[in-house]
C-alpha cells in the first residue's frame, strides 16, 4: 500500500506535506515515486522555495482533476491566450513569483501550470511597443537606434 | 529578483509562439535574445519574388543565424506583362524568350544566393517554385 501523503522539503528547509494524487500532477515527482518506491523521507526540492512550493500546490490541488494531458502538442498548446477565470486570479502575483512558478512549472513538468503561466506572460507582451515591453519586464535594449530601425524593418520585410 | 531574464530559451520561445505570428516583427527589436527567439519563427516561411531577391540577399546575410532558420521558400518568378487581349492567344516566340530570359535569370540570381549557404542551412529547407506575371487571370499566382 503506498502512503497518501507525502512529504518535500523546499529549497529554503521547509517540509511540507502534500497527499500523493496532487503531488503526481508533476510529472518529475510521479517519475520519482515510480523509480523510488514508498518512502517516508522528506523528498529534497531543491530549486523551488517554500513561497513558491505552496503556490504551486495551490494550483495542483485546484487541478488534481483534470485529466492528464496526453502529450508534447496535445490542445493546451493550442495558440490561444485565453485563461481560465479561476487561473487568471492565481496568476495574479508580482512578476518575481510570476517567473519562479513558470521556473518551477517547468522543472517539476507541470504542463498546464506551465502554460497558464506563459499565457500569462503573453498577454502583458500582447498589443506592447518594443519600449514598452522593456519597460514592463526591465529588459535592457542592447541595440542601437540604427540596429534596432533596421532589425525592425528586416522583419516586417520577412513577414511580408 | 527573479526576472524575464531568468527563463530559459525555449520557455521564453513557447510564450512568443503563443502571441501567435501576426505581432513578432515588433518583438524582434526588444533585445538580441528576443530577436533570435522571434526570427526563428518570423524567418521560418519566407515568400519571394523576383524583385525580393536582392533585399533577401541582403537581409539574410545581414544576421549570421538568420539563414539556418529558414524551412518554407516560396519563390514567385515574375514573368513580363502582357496585353490582355493576348490571354487568348498562344505565346508568340519572342513572349517566350523573354519569359524565358526572365525565369533564367531569377533561377541563377536565386541559385547564387543559395550557393553562399553551408550545407547545413540548406538541409531540410523547402522549396516551392511558380511563375507567374500581373496580367495573369485572377488575383492567386498561376502554377506553370
Amino acid at each position: 500500500m503506498s502512503a497518501t501523503t507525502l512529504r518535500f522539503q523546499s529549497s529554503d528547509g521547509v517540509v511540507i506535506t502534500i497527499d500523493r494524487d496532487v503531488a503526481q500532477r508533476s510529472v518529475l515527482i510521479k517519475n520519482l515515486l515510480e523509480d523510488l518506491g514508498d518512502t517516508t523521507e522528506a523528498i529534497p526540492i531543491p530549486n523551488v522555495n517554500e513561497a513558491v512550493l505552496r503556490k504551486v500546490i495551490e494550483w495542483c490541488e485546484h487541478h488534481k482533476g483534470d485529466p492528464p494531458s496526453t502529450g508534447d502538442d496535445d490542445d493546451s498548446r493550442r495558440k490561444t491566450t485565453d485563461i481560465d477565470e479561476w487561473d487568471q486570479k492565481f496568476m495574479q502575483v508580482d512578476q518575481e513569483m510570476l517567473f519562479e512558478i513558470i521556473l518551477a512549472a517547468n522543472y517539476l513538468d507541470i504542463k498546464g501550470l506551465l502554460d497558464v503561466g506563459c499565457k500569462t506572460v503573453a498577454n502583458m507582451i500582447k498589443g506592447k511597443s518594443p519600449e514598452e515591453i522593456r519597460k514592463t519586464f526591465n529588459i535592457q535594449n542592447d541595440f542601437t537606434p540604427e540596429e534596432e530601425d533596421q532589425i525592425r524593418r528586416e522583419n516586417e520585410w520577412a513577414e511580408e | 529578483m527573479t526576472e524575464i531574464s531568468a527563463l530559459p530559451s525555449e520557455i521564453l520561445s513557447l510564450i512568443l509562439t503563443q502571441l501567435g505570428s501576426a505581432s513578432l516583427a515588433s518583438y524582434a527589436s526588444v533585445c538580441r535574445k528576443w530577436q533570435v527567439l522571434s526570427e526563428k519563427q518570423t524567418f521560418s516561411h519566407l515568400l519571394l519574388t523576383s524583385d525580393r531577391l536582392s533585399d533577401f540577399k541582403r537581409i539574410i546575410s545581414s544576421s549570421a543565424h538568420r539563414c539556418c532558420f529558414i524551412r518554407y521558400l516560396d519563390l514567385y518568378i515574375l514573368l513580363p506583362a502582357y496585353e490582355i487581349a493576348a490571354r487568348t492567344q498562344l505565346e508568340s516566340q519572342i513572349d517566350r524568350q523573354k519569359n524565358n530570359e526572365a525565369f533564367t535569370q531569377t533561377i541563377v540570381s536565386f541559385w547564387d544566393i543559395l550557393s553562399t549557404w553551408s550545407e547545413e542551412d540548406v538541409a531540410g529547407l523547402s522549396l516551392n517554385i511558380r511563375a507567374r506575371s500581373f496580367s495573369d487571370c485572377g488575383a492567386e499566382p498561376d502554377e506553370k
